[in-house]
């Protein structure tokens, strides 16, 4: 498919109009509590989740995964949330990211741990990340990205995290990057994404996906989601919220992440609509950029 | 070589880089190299950044400690000077260091540059003990880097007065500037590893704004680019003081114009007088230093 060209004055028009679910990620209000929402985005954070020399504090992650992952799915815990997005014969793919500012193996860990906890046989689990085969093999797919900037498509989290299944992960950079979205409509991974959990213990703001102390920060967050496009939106805001803290005024990410307004309005994923989408924040509200 | 032997470095045949030995209290991994054929299996999604500089071997070291902290050191061949100070050019953010042509270490990172070698030291902490490995590392790389390499000559198209010289980025292709402006999802600029590119900010007294020139080897590649940006981006740009001119939807000012084998564009002046003044200061220097009548002289 032919990508339209899209250009900065594209944005500023938007911009200018205020219009709310504009490419860029605006400052457009979340839905509020009990409105009409679509979708439903949980950010749990806590303080304590990574230790001073960073390495991950396992109970205070665990108590943010299972917070986040229940609230997202609207069940009172996450075994209840587990329970009914999963079942003991499905072949359950978790995918991560694996490389330059990696998903922390110990959250990994933590998903595998609840789904096993559910019924599911360890010997269903995999960790299809590379290869094609194996997420074809996969009945159900878990999302697990880690949060990051990414100097040729803006962000490069949750809509990248299946660039590899493509076969081509060249075609999806620098202009086409809009058409990340497709990915996930191919065959053998269409529908199959029935939760997405967003590593945010320690994103990058920008110059990803090289690791860059100069952007690294402490969030200590988990953001989950069932639908992939809010769940990368909300991680998005959280980037941008970052970006211009740091600069003292707005500081863009550039490029500009096209590939979440696509994945809503070409790819049918899920909303980028903020109005749409409910976020649901827990614990720590300090830093919480939201 | 009885030197560099002194001073404790091992240079390597055929010119290969040979990463020092570790810190004392580290431990050094095997050196290994990595090519364009194989980047991406070493630094999956971040290979196009040293491709679009034209990277040609990279040389990897890691060093580990018995505190678990870790150190990568990666050292880039480049084609030139030019490319090698391109990639220092993508981010100056950090303390200035004494290490090279130019180097600035922040948080465990070190960045480098020295003839045509680019170097990126990475540490996962930021101690006292790691921070003076790093820069041990750097400094023992330097002198087997050759002598200083010149400065892209597309920098002497920026004119001096209200440049902000730390800002400065030297590039070729679209995705290098889409990462540092974005102006439009396809190639409007026609930019290729054959083009030159200058991004920079300048600072006058009604505000900041910022300057890109972009080089091609012939006028008619210029003229066609000018076209396509027209065409894409000021399809309602007016005709002002010589330039093609026009209010962005923020309020602010564009204004461009190709000459030669070149284009200077303003992007997002105050006011419009600014936008002229300051395209018609560079189009001036352009012309100076490279005496652009249409071919590339030879």
């Amino acid at each position: 498919m032919k990508q339209h060209c899209i250009t900065r004055r594209d944005f500023l028009k938007e911009a200018a109009a205020g219009a709310a679910a504009a490419a860029l990620p605006g400052s457009g209000a979340f839905a509020a509590e009990g409105g009409a929402a679509r979708s439903v985005v949980a950010v749990a954070r806590s303080a304590d989740a990574l230790t001073a020399d960073l390495k991950v504090n396992p109970q205070a992650a665990r108590q943010i995964v299972l917070q986040a992952v229940a609230k997202a799915c609207g069940k009172s815990s996450a075994k209840e949330a587990f329970a009914a997005l999963f079942k003991p014969s499905d072949v359950v793919g978790i995918v991560t990211t694996k490389h330059l500012n990696p998903t922390h193996p110990e959250i990994a860990g933590i998903v595998k741990q609840q789904l096993i906890a559910t019924g599911v046989p360890e010997t269903r689990i995999r960790f299809p990340q590379s290869s094609i085969d194996a997420a074809r093999e996969c009945t159900a797919l878990i999302a697990l990205p880690a949060l990051k900037a990414h100097w040729l498509t803006g962000i490069g989290t949750v809509l990248k995290l299946y660039i590899l299944y493509s076969g081509k992960p060249s075609n999806y950079h620098d202009e086409n990057s809009a058409k990340l979205g497709e990915i996930w409509n191919l065959d053998f991974i269409k529908g199959k994404t029935r939760l997405v959990i967003v590593d945010a213990l320690r994103p990058l703001c920008d110059k990803g996906p090289q690791p860059d102390p100069r952007y690294l920060w402490n969030y200590g967050g988990i953001i989950a989601s069932t639908d992939p496009v809010a769940a990368e939106y909300v991680g998005l805001r959280v980037i941008q919220a970052r970006r211009d803290e740091m600069k003292g005024e707005p500081w863009p990410l550039s490029p500009p992440p096209l590939c979440i307004a696509a994945a809503d309005r070409t790819y049918g994923l899920g909303t980028s609509d903020p109005a749409k989408i409910r976020v649901v924040k827990l614990g720590a509200e300090k830093g919480a950029l939201i | 070589m009885v030197i560099a032997a002194l001073a404790g470095i091992v240079l390597a045949p055929t010119g290969v880089i040979a990463l020092p030995e570790a810190c004392p209290g580290w431990t050094a991994s095997a050196q290994r190299a990595v090519t364009p054929a194989n980047v991406f299996d070493y630094m999956n999604g971040a290979g196009e950044l040293y491709l679009a500089y034209g990277f040609e071997e990279l040389q990897v070291r890691e060093y580990t400690h018995s505190s678990d902290r870790r150190i990568t050191c990666e050292v880039y061949r480049m084609p030139d000077a030019s490319d090698a100070f391109g990639l220092f050019s993508q981010d100056r953010t950090g303390d200035e260091v004494n290490i090279g042509q130019g180097g600035i270490y922040a948080g465990g990172l070190l960045l480098a540059w020295q003839g045509r070698y680019f170097i990126r030291i990475l540490a996962d902490s930021d101690t006292a003990e790691v921070k003076q490995c790093v820069l041990s590392l750097g400094a023992r790389i330097v002198p087997q880097c050759g002598p200083d390499g010149p400065l892209p000559e597309a920098l002497k198209w920026l004119p001096p007065k209200g440049l902000d010289t730390k800002s400065v980025h030297f590039f070729h292709t679209h995705a290098c500037l889409n990462s540092l402006y974005f102006l439009a999802s396809q190639n409007i600029l026609k930019l290729s590893r054959k083009t030159d590119a200058v991004l920079a900010s300048y600072k006058t007294p009604a505000g900041k704004l910022a300057i890109l020139v972009t080089g091609y080897p012939q006028a008619k590649e210029a003229a066609a680019a000018w076209r396509s940006f027209r065409a894409s981006y000021a399809k309602d740009a007016s005709e002002y003081a010589g330039l093609a001119a026009l209010k962005l939807e923020n309020g602010k000012w564009l204004a461009g114009k190709q000459a030669g084998r070149h284009i200077v564009l303003v992007l997002e002046a105050p006011t419009r007088a600014e936008a002229a003044a300051l395209a018609a200061s560079v189009q001036r220097q352009v012309a100076l230093v490279t005496r652009d009548g249409g071919e590339k002289p030879k």
